[in-house]
C-alpha cells in the first residue's frame, strides 16, 4: 500500500491505484473499462443480484461481482478473458429467455441498457424454445408510472430507490423464484414525489413514463443539459425536445447537488413551456380596456417614457429568472432608473436573508449540500423540504439514515423530516425563535436535543410560511450558527432566488452582498406605497404578485392604483391582466445562462428550444430599456452579461463560464471494454457507431448526446458538471444587521388561530398547474388543525370547515393533524384555495367554524 | 381494526412485544391473521402493516414469499403430499394421483364444500416414511394410494384422526393460530397454546450498549442485500 | 452386522416413550453440561474446548464450530444465538427427530453456545411445517424456565438467557443462514451479501452465532466429557459421530448415528440393505450433493469431497433400478426452482429453463441437443449464483446428466419415459422397520398412546423385545 493510503491493482493488464474500499466496477470504469451491469447503480448500495458484472480475480476460485468487490492491494483483475466473457454471455442469455424482446414497441428501444449490453456482451442467438413467462402487460401503478413486468430483469433498482433513497416503500418485490415480480399493493399507487427516477434508472422498459410513452424515439430527440427552473436546489437535468416541443426531462447527476435524482415536479412539470397561451408578442393596453399587440420598439419606448415621467419607480422580480437577469434587473433599477425600491422576495416577502452576512459572510449559505453528509448534527428550521425543496429532503434523509447525522427539527407542525429526525421540537407557532435559542450552548432545553448537537453542525433555515414574520426565528437560527460556529444552509424558495440576492435585487443589498446604508422599500412596502398612490410606476419581472404575494388584496390594490405597470412574463397571470405593457419572456428550456442554487452554486443552462414568437430574455429587455433611458450596456449575448458580472461584481470576479460548461469526458473513456477485445478487435457497436441516426452519434458521454449508454456510465457524469460556488465577500459585518419587524395586524373579533401555510410540491402556480401529467396527483386543499382545537371548534376529520379572516372566507375539508394548538395550516395555493387571499399584513389570524 | 380485535389484538401486541425489533413479528402476525380470516387477506396485510409501521406493500413482499401463508381461502384440512425425491421414488405420484381423483381437485385447489385443500409439498423431512403427507402439518407415513384415500374418507366422515406421531389433526385455522402463538406467554391468556406464564423474557439484553433501534417506518432504508 | 454409535441420539433411542420430558431428560443428565459451562467454565474455555473437539457444523457447510465462535467480537452487545432448525434439505430428517425426541439436549446446547459467546437471547428458527417439533420445543422451553435453566440468573449464576421460539413459514432458502436472519427480521427470506458475516453483523446488525440443531445437540457431550472423548470417533478432519438420514429403496429407512468415516456400505447395511438387492444411485448428502454410484466410500467431509460429492446435511438416499434418473433430475431441479428465492439471475432463470427442458425429455419431447444444453445451463449457474442454492441445483443437475446420460438419451430416442408405471411400487411402504423410524414418537402431548396412522399397520412387536 502506498503512503497516501491508495492501493495498487491491475485491471486487464493496466495498472491503477485507487483508495481502498472503492468498488472495482467504478475504478475499472474510470480506466474506461466498462463492466456490464444491471443492478449496480452508483447512487445506491450494491446488492449484486443480477450477476452481470462477474469478473476474474487472480487467486479466486469463483468469479466475483465487480459491483460488490472493493479494490485491494495487488489485485489482478480481468474482465475480458474467457471465464468472465463466458459469464457475461451466459447471464445475458438467462436474462433474455423470459424477456419479451418487444423492442420495436418499447419506449426504451434505442436507449436500453439491456439492448446496449446484449449487443456488446451478449450471445448472438438464444437456445430457448420454451414458452416465455407472461404477465398482464402495462399496469398503471401511478398516474405517472407504467409497469410492464414481462420486461423486468429484476435488478431491484426501483425497489431499492423507493426503500433506500425516497423512503416511499410502495413498490416491492412480490412472490419468489422465477415468479418474482415487481408490484404495488392492491389499489395503492406508487405514490412518491420521486417516482420518475425509477423510470430513468430502470435498465429495461419495465417502468415507463405515462407522459412520455410512445412519444418519441431517442434518436429523434434533441437534448440539452440545463438546470431545473423550479426550486432552489437547482438540480441539473436534460431538456429533450422533439420537433420543437419539449417532451421529456431527465435527471443529470451532480454528486454535489442532486446525486442522481430529481423530483417529479422537475421531471414532469414542463408542459407550461409550450402551452398554447404563452405570451409571444409585446402587448400594450389599448384605448378600450383590452391589449393591442405591438412591436418591441413601440412597447419598449412606451415603457421608457413612462419610467422617465414616473417620479418614483418600484421594481419587483420573481424567483425563476437567471443570475444574468438578476444582474440586469439590479443594474437597471439601481444605476439606470436610480431607485432602491427593488426586491425579489414575493412568495418569501420579508425573509431576512441579509442576516446571514454575519455568519458566513454572504447573504446566503456558508454550507454546501455535501456538508450535510459530513455533519455530525443538523438543525432544521423552515418549511417542509419534501414539498418545497424535494431533493434537499433526499439529501437530508441520506445524511441521517446513511451517514448517521443527528437531525433536530424545530417546527410547529409535523413535516416530512419528523419521520427520521433524532429530535423533534414541536413548539407553539410563534415560539420557534425561543425553541431555537434554547438549542444553543449552555441551555438544557430540550436537554437531549441540544446535547446531540455535535460538531460539525449545519444549521438550516428557510422562510417557513409565507405571510409570517420570519425575522425573529431567522435571527435565532443565525445566532445559533454563529455561537456554535456552525455552517449555515439558507433555503430561499426558487431556482433564481439566490441569484437575485447575489446580484442585489434587494432593497438593502447591492450586487456582491454589499449592505447599503439607506435601504429602499421591500416588496411589501413597495406595494403599500403603490396602493397609497405614492408610486409612479411598477416594473415587474416574472412575478405573479396577485397569485404569489402573501396578501393578494394588497397586491391587487397596488396594481390598480399604480399609474403605470409593465410586466415581463411567460404566461397570462392575473398580474398581467393589470399591466399597461406586457413583454413576453422566455422559459428556462429556451435559454442560455445560469441559475444560482441555495448553496450559491452557479450552474449553466443550455437552450433546446427557440422561444415562441418574439419573446425575449429579461436581461435583454433590461439592456434595451437602459439604452432607451440613455445608459448603453453593449450586451448581445448571455456571455456578455457574464463578462460584465465578472467585471463589476466582486464575488463573481473569478467565475469562469467555461468552468461551468460541460466538461468533456476523460480520454480514458474511449470505451476500451471487453467487447472489442473478445471479438478480436472489431468494434461492431462501439459508442461512435452506436446510434444509427442524426445528431446523437459521436462521443457517447456528452450529456445531451448519445445519452443511452451514458445511463450505465453515470459514475463519471456525477463529477462532470460541478458548477462553481463564488467566494463569500470579504469584510463581513460582525453583528447581525438589524431588521425591523412590522407589527402584526391586530386580530379582529373571533380570529384566534395563527394562519400557517406553505407550498405543496404540485400547486396552482401558473407553471406547475399547466402540467397535464401532474394534474392527477395534485393534492386537494385541506385545513390542518390540532385535535384539541378541532374538539373545541366542533370540527371533525374530513368534514368541511369555513376558514375566515377579514380577507375573506374559504371552505375546506378538515384534516386533524400533528400541529401545535393555536395554529392552523392550509396549503398556499391548491386549486380551490388561495391562502394569500386570506392573508392581511403579517401573521394573519383566522377564525374557523364548521361549514 | 377489523381483523385484530379483542383477544387477537392482545395477542398481536404480545407478539410484537416479543422481539427486539417489531418487524420480526411479521410472520407470526401473518399466521395470526390467517387463523382469523382463513388466509392472508388484503385487510389482514393492511392491519399487519399498521401494527408494524410499514406500508402494505412491504407486508405483501414478505407474505408472498412463504408457502404456508395462503393467498386464497383454504379448506378446513390442507392436505400436503410430498413430491420430493424419496417420496417420488417410493410412489408419491400414485398417491398424488389417487388423492386428486378422490378430492376431484388439482394441487393448489380447494374442494367446493371447503373441507379440503390439496397441494403437493417439497420435502417434509419425513423421508423415512415415504411416501408421506401432512394434513394441517401433522405427518402420515408409508401411504399406498388406498391408505391416502381411506384417510380422507375418515376425516370426511368426521372421525378424529391422529398422526403417526400421535398428534390430533387440528383444523387449518387452529394450526395457524398455534403457529402464530406457540411460545407466546401472555399472563392469563386463555389460549391453550400459550397459557403458561413462566420466566418471562428479560428485556435487558436489548437495551444493552450498542443497541440502537431503527426509526419506525424507516426500516426499508436500512442496508439491504 | 454394522452397529450404530449413539451419542446425540442415545437418549431418544433409549427412552422412546418420554425422552422429551424434563423429568426423563434431567434424570438422564440433561443440563449438567450447561450448568458446568455456566458455573465452572469461562466462555473462552468453552470456545477452546469446542475448537479442540474439531466439531464441524452439521447443517451442511461443515464449518468448524469453535472457529466460527472465535470470530464473534467480545466487546459488542447485544449478541444473539440463532438455532437453525429449518431442516429442509431433501432427504434430511435428523433435526426433526432430534427436536421431537430430545428438545432438552438442544436447549442444553443453546445455553452452552450462548454462554460461550456472551449472548443473552437466543432464537430458535423452527421450520413452519414442524408442528410436533415446535410443541415439544415450546413445552421444553417452559419446563426449562420453570426449573430456572432459562430466564434470569440461570443455575444461580448472574447469567440471563431467554429463548424465543420463532416459526418459519415455508421456504427452504430460509435454512441458509443469512436468509434465515432476513426472514427472522421480517423481510423476505433472501440471502445477504457477505461480508459482513453473521458472527460480526448478524441479527439486527449485531454479532450472531448461527448453528444447526444437531450441532448444538452435540455440544453437551463435548462439554461433559471433553474434546478427546469426542475425537475417539471419526477422522482427523471429521471428528465425532453424525446422524445420517437414510431413505429411498432401503429396507429400514431411518436416522442412523455412526462415527464419521463409516463406509456407505455399512450405512446401507444398517438400513437393512436395498429392498430388492440392487443399487443404482446414491445421494450421499441431500439433494444438493452430486450423485454417487458406489457404496465404496467413507462418509465424512473429506472423503465424500474427494469422491466428487459432499456430506452436506448427512441425508443419504439410495435408489434402485426402478428409479428414472430423468425424473430424479426433474424432481430435484423442480425443487430448486420452487425454492429459489429469485434474487439472482442464474438460479432464477437457470432452474426455470432446466425444468422446462427436463420436463420435455421426461415426456418424450426431448431433443438430441438437450443433454448438452442442460450441462451448459448447469455451467451457467455453477459458481455464479449469489448463494449456494444455485450452485447446488447445478451440481445435482450436472451429475444426473453426466452419470446417466444414456438413460436421458433413451428417453429422447424412444420419445417416452422407459420407466412409465414401473416405479410405482410399494415394497418399501409395507416394510416392517425397527424402532428408529418412529423413535421419539411415544405418547403425544395429550398423553394418548400413539395411534397407528390411517391405513398404516406399524408392527411394533419388535419394540417390545
Ligand atoms: C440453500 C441452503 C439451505 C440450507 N439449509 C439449512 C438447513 O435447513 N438447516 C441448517 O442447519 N443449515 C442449512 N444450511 C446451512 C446454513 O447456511 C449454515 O451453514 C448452518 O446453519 C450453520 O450451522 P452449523 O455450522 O452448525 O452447520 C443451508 C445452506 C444453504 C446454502
Ligand atoms: S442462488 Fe440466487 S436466487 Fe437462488 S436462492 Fe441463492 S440468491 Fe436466491
Ligand atoms: S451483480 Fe453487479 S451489477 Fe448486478
Amino acid at each position: 500500500m502506498s503512503d497516501n493510503g491508495a492501493v495498487a491493482l491491475t485491471i486487464n493488464g493496466r495498472e491503477v491505484s485507487a483508495e481502498p474500499g472503492r468498488l472495482l466496477i467504478d475504478v475499472a470504469e474510470e480506466l474506461g473499462i466498462f463492466v456490464p451491469r444491471f443492478c449496480y447503480h452508483p447512487g445506491m448500495k450494491s446488492v449484486a443480484v443480477c450477476r452481470m458484472c462477474l469478473v476474474q480475480i487472480e487467486g479466486q476460485r469463483k468469479l466475483l461481482p465487480a459491483c460488490a468487490t472493493p479494490v485491494a492491494e495487488g489485485m489482478t483483475v480481468n474482465t475480458v478473458e474467457e471465464k468472465a466473457v463466458d459469464a457475461q454471455r451466459g447471464m445475458l442469455e438467462f436474462l433474455l429467455i423470459n424477456h419479451p424482446l418487444d423492442c420495436p414497441i418499447c419506449d426504451r428501444g434505442g436507449e436500453c441498457p439491456l439492448q446496449d449490453q446484449t449487443y456488446r456482451h451478449g450471445p448472438g442467438t438464444s437456445r430457448y424454445i420454451e414458452p416465455k413467462r407472461t404477465y398482464e402487460k402495462a399496469l398503471e401503478i401511478s398516474p405517472l408510472v407504467v409497469l410492464d413486468r414481462e420486461r423486468c430483469v429484476l435488478c431491484w433498482r426501483c425497489v431499492r430507490f423507493a426503500d433506500e433513497i425516497a423512503g416511499d416503500q410502495f413498490i416491492q418485490l412480490v412472490d419468489r423464484g422465477p415468479g418474482t415480480q415487481i408490484l404495488t399493493f392492491a389499489d395503492e399507487p406508487f405514490d412518491s414525489y420521486f417516482s420518475g427516477n425509477t423510470i430513468q434508472i430502470c435498465p429495461v422498459g419495465a417502468l415507463t413514463s405515462r407522459p412520455y410513452r410512445f412519444v418519441s424515439r431517442p434518436w429523434d430527440l434533441k437534448t440539452a443539459s440545463s438546470v431545473c427552473g423550479y426550486c432552489a436546489v437547482g438540480c441539473p437535468l436534460t431538456n429533450e425536445a422533439r420537433e420543437e416541443r419539449l417532451v421529456r426531462c431527465q435527471a443529470l447527476p451532480n454528486e454535489n447537488v442532486n446525486d442522481f435524482w430529481i423530483c417529479d415536479k422537475g421531471r414532469f412539470a414542463y408542459h407550461y413551456v409550450d402551452s398554447d397561451d404563452r405570451l409571444t408578442t409585446p402587448l400594450v393596453r389599448g384605448g378600450s380596456d383590452g391589449f393591442e399587440p405591438e412591436s418591441w420598439g413601440v412597447a419598449l419606448r412606451r415603457v421608457a417614457d413612462a419610467l422617465r415621467e414616473a417620479g418614483s419607480v418600484g421594481v419587483i422580480a420573481g424567483g425563476h429568472l437567471t443570475t444574468e437577469d438578476a444582474y440586469a434587473i439590479g443594474r437597471l433599477a439601481k444605476d439606470t432608473i436610480g431607485t432602491r425600491d427593488v426586491d425579489s422576495r414575493v412568495h418569501d416577502a420579508g425573509a431576512p436573508y441579509e442576516l446571514a452576512l454575519a455568519v458566513g459572510g454572504a447573504a446566503g449559505s456558508s454550507a454546501t449540500l455535501n456538508d450535510l453528509e459530513g455533519a455530525r448534527s443538523i438543525v432544521w428550521v423552515g418549511p417542509d423540504p419534501k414539498e418545497t425543496l424535494p431533493v434537499l429532503f433526499l439529501r437530508l434523509r441520506k445524511a441521517v439514515l446513511d451517514k448517521g447525522a443527528k437531525l433536530v427539527v424545530v417546527s410547529p407542525r409535523r413535516i416530512s423530516l419528523d419521520a427520521f429526525a433524532t429530535h423533534v421540537v414541536r413548539c407553539p407557532a410563534g415560539e420557534e425563535a425561543a425553541a431555537v435559542s434554547a438549542l444553543g450552548p449552555g441551555t438544557r432545553v430540550p436537554a437531549e436535543a441540544s446535547a446531540d448537537l455535535g460538531e460539525p453542525l449545519v444549521v438550516c433555515w428557510g422562510p417557513s410560511s409565507p405571510g409570517r414574520d420570519e425575522a425573529a426565528v431567522a435571527a435565532a437560527a443565525m445566532e445559533l450558527a454563529r455561537a456554535r460556529d456552525a455552517r449555515l444552509l439558507v433555503c430561499p424558495p426558487h431556482a433564481g432566488s439566490q441569484g437575485m440576492i447575489d446580484m442585489g435585487v434587494h432593497p438593502a443589498l447591492d450586487a456582491g452582498h454589499a449592505l447599503s446604508e439607506e435601504p429602499g422599500r421591500d416588496t411589501r412596502a413597495i406595494l403599500e406605497a403603490a396602493a397609497a398612490g405614492e408610486l409612479g410606476a411598477l416594473v415587474v419581472f416574472g412575478a405573479d404578485l396577485v397569485g404569489d404575494f402573501p396578501d393578494a388584496d394588497l397586491a391587487r390594490r397596488a396594481l390598480e392604483a399604480c399609474p403605470f405597470t409593465v410586466v415581463v412574463e411567460l404566461l397570462p397571470t392575473e398580474t398581467v391582466s393589470h399591466a399597461d405593457v406586457v413583454l413576453p419572456s422566455v422559459a428556462y428550456a429556451e435559454r442560455e445562462g445560469t441559475f444560482t442554487n441555495l448553496e450559491r452554486r452557479i450552474q449553466k443552462l443550455e437552450p433546446v428550444l427557440t422561444p415562441p414568437g418574439t419573446a425575449q430574455e429579461p436581461w435583454f429587455v433590461c439592456a434595451e430599456l437602459a439604452r432607451l433611458l440613455g445608459d448603453e450596456w453593449g450586451w448581445t449575448t448571455a456571455a456578455d452579461v457574464w463578462t460584465d458580472i465578472g467585471a463589476r461584481v466582486s464575488t463573481h470576479r473569478d467565475v469562469e463560464l467555461d468552468a461551468l460548461a460541460q466538461v468533456s469526458p476523460p480520454t480514458a473513456l474511449n470505451y476500451e471494454s471487453g467487447y472489442e477485445l473478445h471479438t478480436g478487435g472489431q468494434t461492431v457497436a462501439g459508442p461512435g457507431g452506436y446510434y444509427p441516426k442524426g445528431h446523437r452519434s459521436g462521443a457517447p458521454f456528452q450529456t445531451g448526446q448519445n445519452w443511452p449508454l451514458s445511463w450505465e456510465l453515470r459514475a463519471f457524469e456525477a463529477k462532470q458538471r460541478p458548477g462553481v460556488i463564488p467566494p463569500a465577500p470579504a469584510g463581513a459585518p460582525e453583528a447581525l444587521p438589524s431588521v425591523e419587524t412590522v407589527p402584526p395586524r391586530p386580530a379582529t373579533q373571533g380570529e384566534e388561530l395563527l394562519l400557517l401555510s406553505g407550498r405543496m410540491i404540485y400547486d396552482g402556480g401558473h407553471m406547475v398547474s399547466r402540467s397535464r401529467a401532474l394534474a392527477a396527483v395534485r393534492r386537494r386543499p385541506f385545513l390542518e388543525v390540532a385535535a384539541a382545537d378541532a374538539r373545541r371548534l366542533g370540527l371533525s376529520d374530513g368534514a368541511e370547515a369555513v376558514i375566515a379572516s377579514d380577507g375573506g372566507e374559504e371552505r375546506v375539508p378538515v384534516v386533524i393533524g400533528d400541529i401545535s394548538p393555536g395554529a392552523v395550516f392550509v396549503p398556499y395555493d391548491q386549486p380551490g384555495l388561495r391562502a394569500n387571499r386570506l392573508m392581511r399584513g403579517l401573521d394573519t389570524r383566522v377564525s374557523v367554524r364548521p361549514a | 381494526m377489523t381483523v385484530f380485535e379483542g383477544e387477537s389484538r392482545r395477542r398481536a401486541e404480545a407478539i410484537v412485544a416479543r422481539y427486539p425489533n417489531q418487524r420480526s413479528a411479521m410472520l407470526p402476525l401473518l399466521f395470526l391473521a390467517q387463523s382469523i380470516e382463513g388466509y392472508v387477506t388484503e385487510e389482514g396485510m393492511r392491519e399487519v402493516a399498521d401494527l408494524l409501521g410499514l406500508t402494505p406493500a412491504q407486508v405483501l413482499a414478505s407474505a408472498s414469499f412463504y408457502t404456508m401463508l395462503k393467498k386464497q381461502p383454504q379448506g378446513e384440512y390442507v392436505v400436503s403430499a410430498c413430491r420430493n425425491i424419496s417420496c417420488t421414488h417410493m410412489g408419491a405420484r400414485a398417491v398424488i394421483a389417487a388423492l386428486q381423483d378422490r378430492l376431484g381437485v388439482a394441487p393448489g385447489e380447494t374442494t367446493p364444500d371447503g373441507r379440503f385443500t390439496f397441494e403437493t409439498a417439497e420435502c417434509l423431512a419425513t423421508c423415512d416414511g415415504a411416501p408421506s403427507l401432512q394434513i394441517n402439518y401433522e405427518d402420515f407415513y408409508r401411504l399406498t394410494p388406498e391408505d391416502a384415500v381411506a384417510l380422507i374418507d375418515r376425516i370426511e366422515a368426521g372421525e378424529e384422526v391422529t398422526s403417526v406421531r400421535g398428534q390430533r389433526v387440528r383444523t387449518h385455522k387452529e394450526i395457524s393460530l398455534e403457529t402464530a402463538t406457540v411460545g407466546l406467554r401472555i399472563p392469563g391468556d386463555a389460549d391453550p397454546g400459550s397459557a403458561r406464564t413462566i420466566g418471562g423474557e428479560t428485556p435487558r439484553p436489548d437495551t444493552a450498549p450498542g443497541w440502537r433501534p431503527k426509526v419506525a417506518g424507516e426500516e426499508g432504508a436500512r442496508a439491504r442485500g | 452386522m454394522a452397529e450404530e454409535t449413539r451419542v446425540v441420539t442415545r437418549r431418544l433411542r433409549e427412552h422412546p416413550g418420554d425422552s422429551w420430558t424434563i423429568a426423563r431428560a434431567t434424570d438422564d443428565g440433561a443440563y449438567e453440561s450447561a450448568r458446568k459451562a455456566v458455573t465452572t467454565l469461562s466462555p473462552d474455555e468453552v470456545v477452546e474446548m469446542v475448537k479442540a473437539s474439531g466439531l464441524r457444523g452439521r447443517g451442511g457447510a461443515g464449518f468448524p464450530t469453535g472457529t466460527k465462535w472465535s470470530f464473534v467480537p467480545k466487546d459488542v452487545f447485544p449478541k444473539y444465538v440463532v438455532v437453525n432448525h429449518d431442516e429442509g434439505e431433501p432427504g434430511t430428517f435428523k433435526d426433526r427427530e432430534i427436536v421431537e425426541g430430545d428438545p432438552h439436549a438442544v436447549i442444553d446446547g443453546i445455553t452452552i453456545a450462548a454462554w460461550a459467546n456472551g449472548a443473552n437471547k437466543a432464537f430458535i428458527y423452527c421450520r413452519g411445517e414442524f408442528a410436533l417439533g415446535s410443541r415439544r420445543l415450546d413445552a421444553a422451553i417452559s419446563e426449562a424456565y420453570r426449573e430456572g435453566f432459562l430466564g434470569r440468573g440461570i443455575f444461580g449464576s448472574d447469567f440471563d438467557l431467554d429463548i424465543v421460539l420463532h416459526r418459519g413459514a415455508g421456504a427452504y432458502i430460509c435454512g441458509e443462514e443469512s436468509a434465515l436472519l432476513d426472514s427472522l427480521e421480517g423481510f423476505r427470506g433472501q440471502p445477504r451479501l457477505r461480508p459482513p458475516f453473521p458472527a460480526i453483523k448478524g441479527l439486527y446488525g449485531q454479532p450472531t452465532v448461527i448453528n444447526n440443531t444437531e450441532t448444538l445437540a452435540t455440544l453437551p457431550g463435548i462439554v461433559a466429557n471433553g474434546a478427546d472423548w469426542f475425537r475417539q470417533w471419526g477422522t482427523e478432519k471429521s471428528p465425532g459421530t453424525k446422524v445420517l438420514s437414510v431413505s429411498g429403496h432401503v429396507r429400514r429407512p431411518a436416522n442412523y448415528e455412526v462415527p464419521l468415516g463409516t463406509s456407505l456400505a455399512d450405512v446401507l447395511a444398517l438400513a437393512g440393505g436395498m429392498r430388492n438387492g440392487d443399487l443404482k444411485a446414491i445421494i450421499p448428502g441431500g439433494a444438493s450433493a452430486p450423485l454417487l454410484t458406489s457404496t465404496d466410500v467413507a462418509v465424512d467431509f473429506e472423503s465424500l469431497q474427494e469422491a466428487g460429492s459432499m456430506l452436506g446435511s448427512g441425508a443419504v438416499v439410495f435408489m434402485d433400478h426402478t428409479t428414472c434418473m430423468v425424473r430424479n433430475a426433474l424432481v430435484t431441479t423442480e425443487f430448486f426452482e420452487h425454492e429459489s428465492c429469485g434474487k439472482c439471475t442464474p438460479c432464477r432463470e437457470g432452474t426455470w429453463w432446466a425444468v422446462k427442458v427436463l420436463d420435455r425429455i421426461e415426456h418424450g419431447e426431448g431433443r438430441r441437443e438437450d443433454m448438452d444444453l442442460l450441462l451448459d445451463i448447469a455451467d451457467g449457474i455453477d459458481g455464479r449464483s449469489f448463494c449456494p442454492l444455485g450452485d447446488a441445483a447445478s451440481w445435482a443437475l450436472r451429475s444426473n446428466v453426466k452419470l446417466f446420460r444414456d438413460e436421458f438419451e433413451r428417453h429422447v430416442a424412444e420419445r417416452r419415459c422407459p420407466f412409465e408405471g414401473d416405479h410405482v411400487s410399494f415394497p418399501g411402504a409395507r416394510e416392517r422397520h425397527d424402532d428408529m423410524g418412529t423413535a421419539g414418537l411415544g405418547p403425544g402431548e395429550a398423553g394418548v398412546m400413539p395411534q397407528p396412522a390411517a391405513g398404516i399397520s406399524v408392527d411394533r412387536s419388535e419394540e417390545a423385545r
